[in-house]
């Protein structure tokens, strides 16, 4: 599940290569409501791909990831206004299935370059203990 | 007292919710300092709509200024800080249920606080307060109609007409992020790639259905958020 952060046209583009992808936008009610996010992401067991930083923040990325959510964020190298789009792509399509698979074992957040995936659970944050008591 | 209830229905222009403010513009109009708002922010006395974000600097609505003008006030009257909380909570609570929200009162004497509906209001045709008074002593009343003529003294309400329109803040959106309207992208999105060379037309053929207005508000924004402060929010 692409964020409305990822362009429509980037996920067009991986749909026409058979990779199963669905935009926040299509998903009715989840504009307004990041409960339905979680929601709908948890019930297509989907991974919620993003280009936000801002996710692993606290109250919104705690609440997904607490209630099962999968994320990936896209950390985009430095190119071309005009290839921007096709970098999303490249690295969704590349890296797709790992993700699958490092996410399985439980909800986590993959910070997500041309390089690597660097899996970080809700455990690894600094603000988790506090998020707890 | 009468006279400043006037003034406020004649000014007539501040509806409630309205208008974004700098932790720095907002010590300006509430005729405090960001020193003290940063640390009742610290403090959770009075806590910023945004709260500062990767350097950022923390952004106040429209209520919060009331209820900072609030805090400004009762602070004097040598509440110990659990009532000057209570007072803040009081004071959320009826900005959001009453619709004649300026003729309400906050009375705070020594042993408690009380919220009043003015006697104009109630069918009885006297004052009645919401919770009962223990104390005896003289109370320190406000009229909430008084704090927005303070704001009005503190300075020029900006109204940002653009950020009404284009851009909103939902706590159910983003944990309470600015987004674009009726979207869930974030205005520190469009600026990244405003940042990293897009022009707002490349932006604007990105995110199909979104206005070309809303881009540029959504740059604009960005870019006085963080005004003055030398850093960025932007993810690089």
């Amino acid at each position: 599940m692409c964020d409305a952060a990822i362009p429509v046209q980037v996920v067009n583009a991986i749909r026409n290569i058979n990779i199963a992808a669905i935009h926040i936008k299509d998903v009715p009610g989840a504009v307004t409501d990041d409960k339905k996010v979680i929601d709908v992401a948890n019930t297509f067991e989907a991974i919620i791909v993003t280009i936000d930083k801002d996710f692993t923040q606290k109250p919104l990325f705690a609440s997904m990831v607490e209630n099962g959510s999968r994320v990936v964020v896209l950390r985009l190298p430095k190119c071309a206004p005009e290839e921007t789009m096709e970098t999303i792509a490249k690295l969704i399509i590349e890296n797709h299935r790992k993700w699958q698979n490092l996410l399985e074992p439980e909800p986590a957040i993959i910070s997500c370059n041309i390089y690597s995936n660097r899996v970080k659970k809700l455990k690894d944050f600094p603000w988790y203990d506090e998020c707890k008591s | 007292m009468k006279k400043s209830r006037k003034q406020t229905k004649k000014n007539g222009l501040l509806p409630l919710g309205v208008g974004l403010y700098l932790n720095t513009q907002a010590a300006k109009i509430t005729q405090t300092t960001s020193r003290k708002l940063t640390y009742w922010a610290k403090t959770k006395l009075v806590e910023p709509h945004i709260h500062r974000r990767n350097g950022g600097p923390s952004v106040y609505a429209y209520n919060d200024l009331l209820a900072i003008r609030v805090m400004e006030r009762i602070r004097d009257s040598g509440l110990p800080l659990q009532r000057m909380r209570r007072a803040i909570k009081y004071f959320y609570s009826y900005l959001g249920d009453e619709s004649d929200w300026w003729n309400l009162k906050l009375v705070v004497d020594k042993k408690d606080l009380l919220a009043v509906i003015p006697r104009e209001k109630t069918v009885t045709g006297k004052d009645e307060t919401v919770i009962a008074s223990r104390g005896g002593q003289k109370p320190l009343e406000l009229v909430f109609a008084d704090l927005v003529n303070d704001l009005l003294a503190g300075g020029k309400l900006e109204e940002y007409p653009e950020i009404k329109k284009y851009i909103n803040i939902d706590k159910k959106v983003h944990g309470g992020e600015p987004v674009i309207s009726k979207t869930r992208i974030k205005t520190s999105v469009i600026y990244m790639w405003y940042k990293r060379g897009l022009s707002v037309e490349q932006i604007y053929d990105m995110y199909y259905g979104v206005e070309k207005e809303a881009i540029q508000a959504a740059i604009d924004y960005e870019k006085a958020l963080n005004k003055n402060n030398g850093k960025t929010n932007i993810i690089v």
